[in-house]
Order: C-alpha cells, then structure tokens, then sequence
C-alpha cells in the first residue's frame, strides 16, 4: 500500500509561506540585504502563485536563478562557509526551492529546511525572546507538518496549533532530560571561519586624544558570581590589555614573557568566582587581579593579564581564584626599560611640572602629588572632551583638562615616566552593576575602564587610577547605584537624555537582569564539563546510581503520558451518564450477557429481557433514563443520580 | 508503543468476531520521511557542536522528542478503533469484489488519515469524526470461488507522518467470485429447437399478479394498476406448457472448465435478463428453472463454486 503523493491543497501552501517568513524574519537583523531581499521576494511571488500556477517558472531558469544567488551570496558574505554565509545560502535556496515544489518529499525538504533555518537564527543569538520566538516558529511548522498528514479531513489551523503546542509541550521534558544526560563532544569539531561579529568596549590599541565621544554601550560583558561575600567596589579592577609603548599619542601592547604563577606572593583572603563570559573575540579572560587559579587553557601573560589560548568566540564560563593582594617579582631589565620609554618629541612644560613635584621627594610622594594636581586642578571627567590634534598630552593637562579614564590613565603614566618611575596603562572593566535579587555582578561595555601602574621600589607594581582623584564616583560607586550624576552625566540609570527612569524600571531591570544570567548561566553555559559535574552530582562515582536516577527521571517524564493513556483506556468518557451506562453494560458483560458493538441500547435492553427476564424491568428503566438524559436533551442532577442508584443496585 | 515486528508479526487466526485496535495489534516504524528527519537532527547536533550552540543543542533535543512523542500520538490514533466484517460481496472473476467493513470506536475519538484497505488491494483514505462508520474495501480477486480477502491494513502517518503506524488484521470472511461471463454471445441453448425466446410471453397462461420484484422484466409489470396508484404489480404466467430452458453443462460447447463455465455463466445473465425461466444442470448438481435475482443468485454461485 502506498500512499498517494497528493500534493496539499492551497490553504496549507499559504500556512508554509507564513511560517517560512516567520522563521525566517530575525536573520533580516543578522545578513546581508540581497539573499533576505531574495527570500521575501519568492514568498511573495509563491503566494501569488498560487492561485496562478503558471506564474512559476521553468526549470532552466530556476537552475540560472539558484546560480545567480550563490554568486550574490558569495560575493556579499565572503564564501559560502560560516554562519552568516551558510544561513544567507539556506535562505536564498530556501526561498528558490519554494518555486519548484511537485510531490510531497518537496514538501519535506523544504519544511526540513525551514526547522534549519530556525536553528540557524541560534547561531547569533541566543536571548530569551529569541528562543521563545522560535518556539513558536517550531510550533507554527510543526501544524503545517500536521496540516499535511490530517488526510482530507481540513482540520482548522488553530486547533493544529494547539496540536502542534501539545505536543511541543509534552516533549519539552523529555526534551530537557536529553539536554542535560546526552554526551556532548566539546566543539568544534573542525574549524569554521569565524564571522567578525563580537565587540568588546576594550580594544588592543589606545589613541584617548582621537576620541571625541566615548560610546556607552549597555550590552553586558560578562556576568560574575562570588562564593562568599564580594570584595568592595573599588578592589573591582577587572584586568584586561596592558600597554607600554606610546609615541606621544597611540599606546600598543607588548609581549612580555608569561609570568610563572609561583613568583607572585600573595596575602590577604582569595576570592573564589565564577564568571559568564560574553563573547568578545580576543583572548583575554578579565579576571580580577591576580588570578591564581584559572582554567587549563589560559595563561597569565608577563603583565598579568589572564589569557586563554583561543579567541573568545563563544561563551564561557570561568572558574576564578584571585587575590587582591598581592606582591609581583623582580622588575626585569627588559620591563624597566618598556616603563620608562617616552615619546620623541618632549614636553618642556611637563619636564618643569615634575620636576617640581620631584624635589627630593620619593617616588610615592610623586605619586602622590600627581594625584593631588589632577585633584586640586581644574579637571573634569567627561565622555565629550574636545578634541586634541597636537600634543595631546600636554594640552590635556595644561589646557583642556576635560577627558575620560583613558586620558587620565595615559597622562598620568607619561608624566610618571617623566619623573624616572616606570608607569604602564592598563585597560579592562571596573566595578560592575550589583544584582541583588541574583546575588550576582553585572558588569557591562560602559563600564570599560583604564588606569595606570607604577613601579614603587618595595611595593612593586602599584595600581593608580587617577580617575579616581577627579571623579571617585566613577570609582566607588554604590554597590546598588543610585543616581549618578557626574559632568557629562555618567549614570547607569539615566538614559541617554539624562531623564530619570521611572521608580519601577530599576527593580523591573534588576529582575530581568536575574533571570537573564540564570538563563546564561544554566542554559547557554552548560557545556560537557558542566555536565561531568551533574552526573557526579547524581551518581557520586556510582554507576548503579546513576541509572536509579536516570530512571527516575524517565518515569518523571514518561508517567504523565502514561496517566494519559491510562485515562483514555479506562474512562472513554467524561459524560456521566455514559460512564454509568458503561458501568451497566460491564455488569452484564460479567453476567454473560455482553452488548454488542452494533446493538442500539433499545436492542440490547430487548435483548437482556429476553436472556434475562429478571432483570427485565430494571434494565428498560436504566436504558429509558440514559436515553433520555443523552438523547432526549434532559439533563438534571436527580434524573443523573436516579441512573447512577439504579446501575448501582443491579446485580 | 510496541516494538516493530513487522517482518515476524505473528500470523493470528482468522476472526469472525469484532477486532479491537490496541498495544497487540499495532505496530509503529520510521518511514522513509522519519529516517530523514533522524538525519536532520543529527545535523542539528553537528551544528550544535560546532558553534558549542546550547539553544541549537535544545531545539534539537526537542524536535526528537516531538518526534518520538508523535509516534505514541499515531499509536492513539489507531488505539481503540473496532474492525467488524460486514457484508461480504460477490463480482466476476475480473471485477473488483466488495466487502464491507464496519468500524466502531470504543474510544469517541476523532481519527485522523487512516488508510484502510486489503493488502492486495487498492486502499482509501478515511477520517472519522468520533463515531461510527462502514467502508466498503475492494478487491480484485484472481481465480472464481469463495475468496478471502486477506489481511485489511490499516494504515497512518498521522500526525508528523514520521512514523507508519498500522495493524493487520485477518477476518473470516468470504467473498464469492463468478466466473468471468464469456465475452462473446451465443444463443441460448433451447431444447429441441425450442419456441422463439422473444414470443413466449403471449404463449404463457396468465396466472395473477404478484408484489413487484427487483428484476422483473419491465414488460411484465402491470403498469395500469401502477398508474392508479396500486403500486407496482408484476404480471406471472404460469408456464407450465412452455418449453423448459435448461442452461446444460453438455450444450457449452467450449473448450476447458473455466470456459464452459463463464459460458453458463453468460448463459445465466442473458437468460435472467430477457426474463426466461431458466434451469442450471451442471455435472454434479441440477438447479430447477425458475426466475428472479435470487435465482439467478443461486445459479451463480453453484458456477462459482463447482469443483471448488
């Protein structure tokens, strides 16, 4: 027997056309214009079709037209590989195979793509409100699947859609079972070319001068759980790039060699944490300074940087050990010589400036008039300074006197150097939003900081953040921030038109924030290793175990099913007066007396009279009061217990 | 859901009786769409791997489960529909043999694209509201005699069309199969030169009337007494100085059995339909003349049945 290749009518093209461009919407956000253009041309020009068949081209011109967009594809997103260039391909291939649909495994193959299409939208991004819109991509294709196996019977789209959400329902558990028990290899298996799409707020160049306006973005960076209490704001120094070597105006990064781990000495409490990555597409990890225990992969550079060994292009979750106090080595020949370098051209104005700090003072005591001058000064932090074209140094401190962190952090360590003591800029994030309802720290783009270190004869590298001196508020902030409301207005919660936000956006945010790391955390973040630690969790190094808890959660997932099917087995019905007809008809069934499939209850109580003679008057009344409560449009709780009592008594 | 089995599914006797659809009889495996499906998901995975996707992973999890959970939907499908023979047809040898199938469901459940047919057979698509149904199932039988139709597939790919899920289903019941009528006409074999077989029913004494019946001969029916609304009465002749037609095994001349007897069988139709009375002599059995469908009925199916 073989089925038909009926092609489905109409209506259900239409429900395909809907769903595809539902599925295919978000990645008109993530591709290039053409292939998304092409897509929702072709659903369009297919709806047209529809009811004008000979709207659908040939076969020659569709081989030229899936030939054309290959070559569009390729040539906007660089190759035919990677995700954007893969999804762009499905796309425009997608969209063209619609043209040519004759028989039922078409049909397949272009619902099979549109499922891919929806897991492609994964590849750039995995929020919330994206999955959920999936879910309900999944949900719409899986009714026009439906739609198609329901045979001539047109069963109606929305009770499809909630056949379709049943069944999604159903298989969520099971669903998440597999998620957390299926082995998982740890990716990749082979190498894609990576699409450039991360973006951090830290860059492995600095040019302060050059920046006009300093863009605030407020995508998180990454999102940091403490065991135990967190250390104060202002130890909050998440370190990222170090940079030695300035010409005045750019600073650059060096390459030291890796610093061992054991030369440090550390004191004080260590900090144990765990932090969510986002992806950023470089190599550093910014742990809090100094990380003594860090995953396998990473390594800390000479200028204590943490850096793992491949960009970050997913994310991660990182196991951390830091101390905050701590005491680096020996400075090297090789570091001296990097910390004290100063640009070519020289500042007479500056050379005068340090020098009067210096008089005989120590090293510290320089340090700290540095800070008391960007104190008592003029100096305002700002994310709009003016620009600063020639000698941005010296105009800064002497003339302009407005900037940012990047500014101060440069300025300082130029004039450091100036007085013989070795200074480097050091990038990364700084503090971070406290989550009360999550117990965790948000810290995001715009909290991307720099500073500078000293070299102190007796300390060692010593952390100076002259921002600090002009805004400490950029610095110390409240562990729940409140308004802040700084020259240039640098508040997290004010938009960027400096309104307050309304009383309930800032619990509202914290909230959303919460469940959004939970989701980070426990979904997108469990990888094998997360899973290794589950089953330890379950089994304790015990397989028997294991499969007592691996069973348990399977009868979980299955024993509703199970109590469905019961259900269904056992009550055909909801209706009480069948059920207690049913119960009847079993009673006579036990009395050898059976109702056949085919027999009226008339028929059957004629039957049982003729059988059963003593039975004769009830089994009328009984059928006589079931016909008229189901049939005769009585209803009536005394007539229903009337039948219940009289099946009841029946023996 | 039960495990396939299909290619040992045991062999169960033939039942007269009502055959409920449950965990015994239905049996669930991937199709060819299911196969692909199961490849795709592994796609899924790969992907999911590669980019160490996490929400690709779960919407991968999660079309397998509906994938599977939708097999114990096609099973519920199936679960609880009554199969009933019913009225077993007759045909020709060499036209489709009708049998009717009563359908019951203990369940009141909407059934959604069964197929249901013999295994031989041609199979149609049904789909059932909650509640009763017949259907009649055809078949094409090979040789005349009784004839069983085999096994009756019931067959779904509802609701993914992942997953077949059917059950076969083996009923006692026969059909009868004429033998194919000789395609060529002879003229029917009169005794002894006989009268003129278009002359004889002035030569009849008229005897009454009788209830109209189902294949009387429209020149016999009393169409005067039709028209003052006496219903319909049919004319009957009492025949018995009229010259006996006896459809004999020895007057088809043909070559074979099969031949003679789709000969008689021709024979039997023309004779019925131009209102003869007419007897049936086979070798091993003799039919008195008479006339009327049960007769021609019963005449039939001694052909049918001879040597079998």
């Amino acid at each position: 027997m073989n089925e038909p290749k009926r092609i489905p009518p109409a209506s259900q093209m239409r429900e395909l056309i809907a769903a595809l461009a539902l599925a295919g919407l978000p990645h008109a956000a993530n591709l290039a214009y053409g292939p998304v253009a092409l897509f929702y041309l072709m659903l369009a020009y297919r709806y047209l079709a529809i009811d004008r068949p000979a709207l659908l081209p040939g076969k020659k011109l569709l081989i030229s037209a899936a030939l054309a967009a290959a070559a569009m594809v390729w040539q906007q997103s660089g190759g035919i590989f990677g995700k954007s260039a893969g999804s762009a391909l499905l796309l425009a291939g997608v969209g063209l195979k619609l043209l040519e649909m004759h028989d039922r495994r078409d049909w397949y193959v272009v619902v099979a793509a549109a499922y891919l299409l929806a897991l492609t939208q994964f590849l750039f991004s995995q929020a919330i409100p994206m999955a959920a819109y999936l879910v309900a991509v999944v949900v719409m294709l899986t009714a026009v699947l439906i739609g198609m196996h329901c045979g001539k019977a047109a069963v109606p789209l929305p009770l499809r859609l909630r056949q379709s959400a049943a069944l999604a329902a159903q298989a969520l558990p099971l669903a998440a079972l597999l998620f957390v028990l299926a082995p998982r290899l740890p990716g990749p298996l082979w190498n894609l070319p990576q699409d450039k799409t991360a973006t951090s707020g830290l860059s492995d160049r600095l040019e302060p001068g050059s920046i006009n306006q300093l863009g605030l973005s407020d995508a998180v960076a990454f999102r940091v759980n403490f065991n135990g209490a967190p250390p104060p704001q202002n130890r909050l120094y998440w370190r990222g790039p170090v940079f030695w070597w300035t010409d005045g105006r750019r600073w650059e990064m060096r390459e030291l060699p890796p610093l061992s781990n054991a030369a440090a000495a550390y004191s004080g409490t260590a900090v144990d944490y765990s932090v969510v990555l986002e992806p950023h597409g470089r190599n550093w990890l910014l742990a809090l300074d100094l990380p003594q225990q860090f995953p396998a992969d990473g390594h800390l550079s000479g200028d204590f940087v943490l850096l793992a060994k491949n960009p970050v292009n997913d994310r991660r979750l990182l196991r951390l050990r830091s101390y905050t106090d701590f005491r680096y080595p020996e400075l090297s020949a090789a570091e001296k010589r990097l910390g004290l370098q100063l640009p070519k051209e020289s500042s007479e104005a500056l050379h005068r400036l340090v020098a009067q700090w210096r008089e005989g003072r120590d090293d510290a005591q320089v340090v700290r008039q540095a800070l008391a001058y960007f104190h008592d000064n003029d100096f305002h932090y700002t994310l709009h300074p003016p620009l600063l074209t020639e000698r941005p140094v010296e105009r800064f401190l002497l003339e302009t006197r407005r900037g940012f962190c990047e500014h101060y952090a440069t300025s300082f360590a130029v004039l450091m150097r100036l007085a013989g003591i070795p200074a480097r800029v050091v990038t990364g994030y700084q503090g971070g939003l406290w989550n009360d309802v999550g117990e965790f720290l948000e810290v995001r783009q715009s909290d991307a900081h720099a500073w500078a270190e000293v070299w102190l004869n007796g300390s060692g590298w010593v952390r100076v953040d002259p921002t600090a001196a002009v805004a400490p508020e950029r610095v110390e902030r409240p562990v729940v921030a409140e308004v802040v409301s700084v020259d240039g207005g640098r508040g997290v919660e004010s938009d960027s038109n400096g309104f307050s936000l309304a009383p309930w956006v800032l619990p509202a945010k914290t909230l959303w924030a919460n469940v959004d790391h939970g989701w980070h955390r426990w979904v997108l973040g469990y990888d094998h290793n997360a899973r290794e630690k589950a089953l330890q969790w379950l089994n304790g190094g015990h397989w028997p175990k294991t499969l007592g808890w691996l069973s348990l959660a399977l009868l979980g997932v299955s024993a509703p099913f199970a109590w469905s099917l019961w259900r269904s087995e056992r009550l055909q019905t909801r209706d009480p007066a069948l059920r207690s007809y049913q119960r009847f008809c079993k009673k006579l069934d036990r009395l050898g007396l059976p109702r056949r499939s085919s027999e009226g209850p008339q028929a059957y109580a004629a039957r049982i009279a003729r059988h059963l003679p003593r039975l004769a008057s009830q089994a009328h009344e009984i059928t006589d009061i079931y016909l008229r409560l189901r049939y005769g449009g009585e209803s009536g709780s005394g007539l229903l217990e009337a039948l219940r009592i009289k099946v009841r008594r029946l023996k | 859901m039960r495990l396939p089995r299909y290619p040992f599914a045991r062999r169960r006797k033939p039942s007269s009786a009502p055959l409920t659809l449950g965990q015994r009889n239905i049996y669930v495996f991937p199709n060819r769409w299911g196969w692909s499906f199961a490849g795709l998901i592994l796609l899924f995975l790969l992907v999911a791997t590669n980019y160490n996707n996490n929400l690709s992973f779960l919407l991968a999890f999660l079309l397998a489960a509906m994938a599977l959970i939708s097999a114990v939907h096609g099973q519920r499908n199936l679960a609880g529909l009554v199969l009933k023979p019913g009225k077993a047809g007759a045909a020709f040898l060499g036209e489709e043999l009708p049998f009717t199938l009563l359908l019951g469901d203990s369940r009141q459940r909407p059934r959604f694209a069964l197929q249901i047919g013999f295994k031989e057979g041609v199979s149609q698509e049904l789909s059932l509201p909650a509640g009763d149904d017949a259907v009649v199932l055809t078949l094409r039988p090979r040789q005349r005699g009784r004839c069983n139709p085999g096994a009756v597939v019931v067959e779904s790919r509802y609701p993914l069309g992942l997953f077949r899920v059917w059950s076969r289903l083996a009923f006692d019941w026969n059909g009868l199969v004429y033998p194919a009528p000789a395609s060529t006409a002879e003229p029917l074999p009169f005794a002894s030169g006989g009268d003129d077989p278009g002359s004889n029913d002035g030569g009849d004494d008229f005897s009454g009337f009788r209830a109209y019946q189902a294949g009387d001969a429209p020149k016999r029916v009393h169409w005067k007494s039709y028209a003052q609304g006496r219903g319909m009465l049919t004319r009957v002749y009492r025949h018995g100085g009229q010259k006996q037609l006896w459809l004999d095994w020895n007057a088809a001349t043909d070559d074979g059995v099969e031949a003679k007897l789709s000969r008689l069988c021709r024979w039997v139709l023309d004779a019925e339909h131009s209102g003869q009375v007419y007897g049936l002599r086979l070798p091993n059995r003799e039919i008195s003349p008479d006339r009327g469908l049960a007769h021609q009925a019963a005449c039939l199916e001694a052909l049918a049945l001879f040597q079998r």
